[in-house]
């Protein structure tokens, strides 16, 4: 009961975002399940707008749709930017935990479920003409989704407009970082790895 | 038990993570198709090799570097450069004529290396006799009625020797010539030898990063930069209306990329163009992909990167065929820019290209010249290919019903055939069979057509359920508003208010 109120909740932040935020860090109104909730939901939404989209609005071969590859484009960002805002706050003193930043990155994914379902249903329905109009609220959605995010960023850490900003930027900065980092440590273990295999091989060989 | 359950669940995933490349074309088929999505699909072969003729078999000693192919009236003319001549075939490839040298006021004067001949539908035989640096006109009766040396003009630079390398004319006699090392365009000579001015030049674009570069650099290092150039032309063909089509293979490689990239339709970079008398390029590029030739690369030591165009040909029904000088691969497209089939390939095997150099239609069979082999090679339709042939003139004559039976024929021989669905679903639209038509333009992948045909179907399924929509409708908007008023009269009386 609880959680459902804490994803009512979610409806709330999204018309008024600074109270929403700041309500969601003090007064505990919304929590991890429902925050969970809504990330699974947006994994949904997505691999549903790839998988329903109608027929003029397909960009990819969908012979070559792959569900985990979807629920990656959506997870792996997510939980960059968390890591990502997490690690630069602690230095930059934000005052939000990682809990927090959780909570608000994924509460303000909610415009994207909630425009993008409904435009999936307009995009069945729609000609080559009419098609302007998803393409429209799709952008609205996205627009919506990043006000949420730097409002919620924002109101987690008590920072102040140009310093959010800043904020923001960096984060992004930061998850190219951590992306270069992964990439090099497997292909490193990748090397390693070939190097003893080529190693036993040889031994194999000799003896 | 539970953690032999999360290995089990793990090596799932895992299994579904692993990438499986969808195959490209690594193995050599000598025909397919691109699908919409830039997929290589084997097809069935349109044209088959029927017969492949060296000069022996035309009952001449053997042919040396021939240039150029030409026919008329089902003649056929091969422009054998390496002995100087020009042999004159029936379609049976018997040598019946051959043209060596001309008398020019009463003195005999030899071919010298020629590269083209044209032949006007008055039978007027045009040679490019490039070693000469001349063009001769010649009657039917092969007397020398005009010799059209290097035209005087400002725009032609006085240095300059006149190489003509491919000629065609006109109705009026003017004369189109591509010649050696003139990038301008294509020379329009008239009738008398008068130079008119160049056609069809292709546009220059220099990009932002290039004009950043030169004003960044020295004088010196500005000389040594490549010039900014128009691309030559290398070959031009004129079809039964009287439109230049002209090939090129100088193209900007990364240009090229791009333009398959983003499916770009625009004639910025384009191998084969169709010119009219302006000289502007009105070719259609309506299919998934421009004109190009190769869309995916199978890349294998020195062959790699796209497709060098070096020679079209055009038959009656806008239908034409490009050659492809690496691959030895022939593309033919329809009128609208679709892509048709492909054959042909290089190789040491009877029926393989060498050196592909021109192509020409000699009836319903192409023809291929090999400059490197000295042989000519000739296709000939098989059933499937005449299926899509046929189609495509019955679509053009706007008999849809005609065309769709045919096309039917095409997919129960390749069921990957995208532009079968799409002419099938053209005729399902033509007879208010909606439904079928959407299925048929999405098996396509024909946004177009599916948009337009859904148009009609939505307006259909709505008129057909007015009432019941209508009611739907207003049914919900009354239950809407009624649950809203018993919510607000409920939380009244609860004395309940909702921060929300």
């Amino acid at each position: 009961m609880e959680t459902l109120k804490a994803l009512k909740y979610a409806t709330y932040i999204m018309g008024r975002p600074f109270d929403g935020f700041w309500d969601l860090k003090h007064e505990k109104k919304g929590n991890l399940k429902a925050a969970t909730i809504i990330l699974i939901a947006t994994v949904l939404t997505f691999i549903l707008v790839k998988q329903y989209a109608g027929f003029l609005f397909e960009k990819e071969n969908p012979l070559e749709f792959n569900i985990i590859i979807e629920a990656c484009a959506v997870l792996v960002p997510f939980f960059l930017w968390c890591t990502a805002n997490w690690c630069l706050t602690t230095l930059m003193d934000g005052k939000g935990t990682f809990k927090e930043i959780y909570m608000a990155t994924a509460y303000s994914l909610v415009p994207l479920i909630l425009i993008y379902l409904p435009t999936i249903v307009l995009q069945n329905v729609v000609t080559m003409e009419e098609s302007v109009f998803c393409y429209f609220l799709i952008s609205c959605a996205n627009l919506w989704f990043v006000v949420l995010l730097v409002i919620g960023t924002m109101s987690i850490h008590h920072y102040s407009v140009g310093k959010t900003i800043a904020t923001c930027l960096l984060t992004i900065v930061g998850m190219g970082i951590m992306i270069f980092i992964i990439l090099l440590f497997f292909n490193l273990i990748e090397q390693m790895v070939m190097f003893f295999s080529t190693l036993y091989k040889e031994v194999i060989f000799r003896l | 038990m539970k953690r032999k359950n999360i290995i089990a669940w793990l090596m799932v995933v895992i299994m579904y993570c692993i990438y499986v490349p969808s195959s490209l074309a690594d193995t050599m088929f000598t025909s397919y198709t691109y699908s919409f999505w830039g997929e290589v699909k084997e097809a069935p072969e349109a044209y088959v090799v029927s017969r492949v003729v060296d000069g022996k078999a035309l009952g001449v000693d053997s042919l040396r570097e021939p240039r150029g192919l030409f026919v008329k009236a089902g003649k056929l003319y091969i422009v054998d450069t390496g002995n100087n001549r020009i042999l004159i075939c029936n379609k049976d490839f018997q040598v019946i004529d051959r043209i060596e040298d001309v008398m020019i006021k009463g003195q005999k004067s030899p071919l010298s290396s020629p590269y083209d001949v044209f032949v006007t539908d008055e039978g007027e035989i045009y040679i490019a006799d490039t070693g000469n640096n001349r063009i001769l006109r010649l009657n039917d009766k092969k007397e020398v009625i005009n010799v059209i040396t290097k035209p005087e003009s400002e725009l032609i630079s006085q240095s300059l020797k006149f190489e003509p390398l491919k000629i065609v004319v006109d109705k009026a006699g003017r004369i189109y010539v591509i010649a050696r090392n003139i990038n301008q365009g294509i020379m329009e000579i008239d009738s008398e030898g008068e130079f008119n001015g160049y056609v069809g030049a292709n546009r220059v674009t220099p990009n932002m990063v290039d004009f950043i570069w030169k004003k960044l650099a020295t004088k010196e290092q500005r000389a040594r930069m490549e010039l900014f150039v128009p691309t030559e032309f290398n070959n031009i063909f004129m079809d039964h209306k009287g439109f230049l089509y002209v090939t090129t293979d100088v193209l900007n490689e990364m240009e090229l990329y791009q333009a398959i990239g983003s499916r770009d339709d625009g004639d910025k970079c384009t191998p084969v163009k169709k010119l009219n008398s302006m000289g502007t390029d009105i070719l259609k590029r309506n299919g998934h992909f421009p004109p190009v030739g190769d869309i995916n690369f199978d890349d294998r030591g020195t062959i790699d990167g796209p497709s060098r165009i070096i020679d079209v040909v055009v038959d009656e029904n806008d239908i034409y065929s490009i050659l492809d000088r690496k691959r030895g691969r022939i593309f033919t497209y329809d009128f609208e820019g679709n892509l048709l089939y492909i054959f042909g390939e290089l190789g040491n095997k009877t029926g393989a290209f060498k050196s592909p150099i021109a192509i020409e239609k000699l009836g319903d069979r192409l023809v291929v010249l090999d400059f490197e082999a000295n042989q000519i090679t000739e296709f000939k339709p098989t059933t499937y290919g005449m299926r899509i042939n046929e189609a495509l003139m019955e679509y053009k004559e706007g008999d849809y019903d005609a065309s769709a039976a045919k096309w039917k024929e095409v997919l129960k021989m390749n069921a990957n055939y995208e532009l079968a669905y799409v002419g099938m679903g053209r005729a399902s639209y033509r007879n208010e069979n909606f439904k079928e038509a959407l299925k048929y333009y999405e098996l396509g992948n024909s946004g177009k057509g599916y948009s337009k045909t859904f148009k009609l179907y939505r307006k259909e399924v709505i008129e057909e359920n007015f009432a019941l929509i209508m009611s739907v409708i207003i049914i919900g908007g009354i239950g809407i508003w009624g649950t809203y008023l018993y919510r607000r009269k409920r939380r009244r009386i609860n004395g309940d208010i909702e921060s929300a």
